[in-house]
């Protein structure tokens, strides 16, 4: 009796403690609040209607004070993720109709104006009227992000034309780029998918060789599209994907990726490819956790390799000041660009959480709260709409609101994935 | 450092002559030569027990069969996979593939327990009873994994049903849909052990084995290979990314053996150490399970290249060739006695390692292995190779008995002659 009496005060305590630590209502509600707040008067507003370009598709083009800077390349990268921003904010509940007609909007540009009809695939970018391929080669890195989005419209709309052409654009990476010899894909080729010239490839890819950041987009690629198409032929390589990212590109001993590779998988890492992208390694960890629930397989034999990465991240790229996370560092080293640039901390903050829910280590919450807080107070701007691209370690905000990298898809994901993990917590929440 | 500086040369210096036809056959020859001249005559006829069914396994060093012993699921199966692979490989005949269906009826009739399903851990030495009946995935792999080559060898119907059933029962019953993996250790009627209760290997049943799930690996690829069943490739996918992500200590690049049932790695004085033919078998056998699922194995060359330079560097003997025993995690190897089946194991990973990457310096290390297997391993005179050569040089250790079969290095010799040919071929093709 005096025994169980004992350990019913020792489980107490325990549970008084557990209690404590864990978010509470409060916080959830301030977070889910916030969140709201900052996807409606601070992002969907900065880029809706504006960015709806009555010529077709989205102008992206506006300096650091949001103001548009007049007609420009349109970029198949920024294209393909503010109609997938668009599509999802759609799937999401927390847009209307007008949003969905955008999504529409923008890929009828994609569809009609984008896709090169004599040899598939999308070209890299057109000029302003969709009239010249200004860049017509193929870059699997933006390949993936016109499936991607093709993937959510289709979600979105059921529009089986969308679907039609996702297939196709499935189908031709299948046949042109995928390595069957070595895993992954091929990345860069010409316009008509012979071999693409060296140097200048969009994306600096090493000659007949491989990048991280390209198989990341691919694997977030596949993974919705294996989610609307249910096809087993895209599971198998979301597999391919998945152990390409959580094997291939991981330099194991210091618990980092590296971007640089020979085809067959050798990692480049000559300077000045010794470097990590902290935002890349976090990323990737909840891509992978996305793509293994996709994929229907347990995440947990994985939880050693993310633990690994998000805490190099937090041990070297966060700042546990002010929040938030820093650029680029050398290995084993504290984080000597020390920028915060918006996508990180939108990639960041979804990360953090999603290891949270993953292995209820209270660290990775605070480092969700910490960036979320950094956000709200310096990288939203408040005053003129969205997210300012960098604030430099000096506090200075730099960069452009909307270009050839920027568009609403990181940091509105961000948003949106967040209010998606905490509503799930507090329809769990027990008391 | 220095010692493996001044291989590494000399393998330079030779690489230029490592796989050409004539050393792949001189390698070939000293395989054959150990297969039929130093292993076969010892295991065959005189491990088939006639009176009692089964295999008889209890043999000293000498080779001098000791009497009557318990049977053990692990060496009966191994036993039943060696003579089948004999079989179906080609390297054996049919009398082979009798000595096999003598095994599988055992297996069969005294160790599969009729009334709960799963292989008992040990019988007598008639198989009346079981003297062990406690289930071990372990023991579970090994029958899984005999009963599948069997399948293959024999094509015979019944032995494939039971390995279904087999298959399924373990799904049932020791599959962590939670956590991923298999639950390792159950009472005989599949009731969850005591929490404080010791298992076979000495762990509480909550434990989860590298051991265990590299050979539920083993056994899933095989599984695979004969009923094509999509739900076994899903549980073979899980356990590749078990061997190649959970169990590997990334920071060292090496394996370590214990886990708790979320994967959580063990720690302490026991969980620290490596063993260097457990990290070097898992190689090869995730480029078995790659190939067994059709999986890109693109993706884990920089994986099995890593466990590679840990082994070399911290386990390999660069003066004499072969793996030492253990080391603890991260340092140099403390037991450098030198294991039967670590060297069969070594040998054949660094053959598919040559295989699979072109580079030479592996073919250098087959051949290095392959060297001190023939010199100092195999028992010339008695036969069979001996279990242990401690530091000093002496022989210790049984030819035949609870855990020693012909499963570790008949299958290296036997595989590394299959390689061999698939070399050979390749080079007389234009």
């Amino acid at each position: 009796m005096r025994a169980n009496y004992k350990l019913f005060i020792l489980f107490l305590v325990f549970a008084g403690r557990v209690e404590s630590a864990q978010p509470d209502t409060g916080e959830l509600h301030r977070l889910q609040t916030g969140l709201e707040r900052m996807l409606n008067e601070n992002i969907v507003s900065f880029w809706y209607p504006e960015t709806l370009d009555p010529a077709g598709g989205f102008r992206l083009h506006h300096d650091g004070q949001g103001d548009w800077l007049g007609p420009a390349d349109k970029v198949l990268v920024v294209q393909a993720r503010t109609v997938w921003f668009f599509s999802r904010l759609y799937n999401d509940g927390y847009g209307g109709e007008e949003h969905i007609e955008a999504a529409k909007h923008g890929f009828e540009f994609l569809r009609d104006k984008m896709w090169d009809p004599v040899f598939g695939g999308f070209f890299w970018a057109v000029d302003d009227a969709g009239q010249i391929a200004t860049r017509p080669h193929k870059h699997l890195y933006a390949q993936s992000f016109a499936l991607y989005a093709l993937a959510e419209y289709v979600k979105a709309t059921a529009d089986t034309s969308a679907f039609d052409l996702a297939q196709d654009l499935f189908d031709l990476l299948d046949e042109k780029a995928h390595d069957v010899e070595y895993g992954g894909y091929q990345e860069w080729f010409l316009r008509n998918w012979q071999p693409g010239p060296q140097p200048g490839a969009y994306m600096a890819t090493p000659p007949g060789g491989k990048l991280m950041n390209t198989h990341l987009h691919l694997m977030e690629a596949l993974t919705a599209y294996y989610l609307v198409s249910g096809d087993e032929r895209v599971r198998e390589r979301l597999l391919e994907l998945m152990f390409v990212q959580a094997n291939a590109v991981v330099r194991k001993r210091l618990g980092v990726c590296t971007d640089k590779y020979q085809r067959d998988w050798t990692p480049i890492l000559e300077p000045p490819h010794n470097r990590v992208s902290y935002g890349h390694d976090i990323e990737n960890v909840w891509l992978l956790i996305a793509a293994h629930n996709a994929a229907g397989l347990t995440n947990v034999p994985q939880r050693d390799l993310y633990r690994q990465l998000m805490d190099y991240a937090l041990k070297y790229g966060f700042d546990h000041e002010t929040g938030g996370f820093y650029s680029a560092g050398k290995f084993d080293a504290p984080a000597d660009e020390r920028q915060k640039v918006f996508w990180v901390q939108a990639e960041g903050m979804v990360a953090a959480l999603t290891m949270y829910r993953e292995t209820g280590e209270l660290k990775y919450w605070q480092a969700f709260v910490k960036t979320y807080d950094w956000v709200v107070e310096r990288q939203a701007d408040w005053a003129h709409g969205d997210w300012h691209a960098v604030i430099d370690k000096d506090g200075a905000m730099l960069g452009a609101k909307a270009g050839r990298w920027k568009s609403p898809y990181h940091n509105g994901r961000a948003v949106l994935e967040s209010l998606r993990l905490l509503k799930k917590m507090r329809a769990e929440w027990q008391p | 450092m220095l010692a493996r500086l001044m291989l590494c040369s000399c393998l330079l210096a030779a690489s230029a002559v490592a796989a050409e036809p004539e050393v792949l056959g001189e390698r070939a020859r000293t395989l054959r030569k150990i297969l039929y001249e130093n292993m076969l005559p010892f295991w065959y006829p005189q491990s088939i027990d006639k009176q009692h069914g089964g295999y008889r396994l209890n043999h000293d060093i000498q080779g001098i069969y000791q009497g009557d012993s318990p049977k053990y699921v692990v060496t009966q199966a191994r036993m039943l996979w060696f003579f089948s692979r004999l079989y179906r490989s080609g390297l054996g005949d049919t009398r082979h593939l009798e000595a096999a269906r003598h095994g599988y009826e055992f297996m069969r009739d005294a160790l599969w327990d009729s009334e709960y399903g799963g292989f008992h851990w040990a019988v007598d030495v008639e198989g009346k009873q079981a003297t062990m009946a406690d289930r071990h995935l372990y023991g579970q792999a090994f029958g899984l994994y005999a009963l599948s080559e069997y399948a293959l060898a024999s094509d015979d119907i019944e032995a494939k049903k039971l390995a279904e059933t087999h298959f399924a029962l373990l799904e049932e019953r020791a599959h962590d849909k939670q956590y991923g993996g298999y639950i390792e250790y159950f009472r005989r009627d599949w009731s969850h052990a005591p929490a404080d209760s010791m298992t076979f290997f000495y762990t509480t049943p909550a434990t989860k084995l590298m051991n265990t799930h590299l050979h539920l690996m083993e056994a899933m690829t095989s599984y695979y290979r004969l009923t094509r069943d999509p739900l076994a490739r899903e549980r073979l996918i899980e356990l590749i990314q078990i061997q190649s992500n959970a169990v590997w200590r990334k920071r060292h690049g090496a394996c370590t053996d214990g886990y708790q049932l979320d994967w959580t790695p063990l720690t302490g004085r026991w969980y620290g150490l490596v063993y260097y033919g457990h990290d070097i078998e898992n190689v090869w056998m995730l480029i078995e399970a790659l190939d067994g699922a059709e999986l890109s194995k693109g993706p884990f060359r920089d994986f099995m290249r890593r466990m590679w330079d840990y082994g070399l560097e911290k386990g390999y003997d660069h003066e004499q060739g072969g793996f030492f025993y253990t080391g603890r995690l991260g340092q140099h190897a403390g037991r450098k006695n030198k294991v039967f089946w670590v060297q069969g194991e070594a040998m054949l990973s660094a053959l598919h390692m040559y295989q699979l990457t072109g580079k030479t310096h592996y073919f250098e290390y087959f051949s290095d292995i392959l060297r001190w297997i023939d010199v100092h391993q195999v028992d010339w005179e008695n036969g069979e190779w001996f279990e242990e050569i401690d530091v000093q040089g002496r022989a210790k250790g049984v030819k035949a008995g609870e855990w020693k079969a012909a499963y570790h290095h008949g299958r290296a010799v036997m595989e590394c002659l299959l390689i061999l040919q698939d070399l050979q071929r390749e080079q007389l093709s234009p």
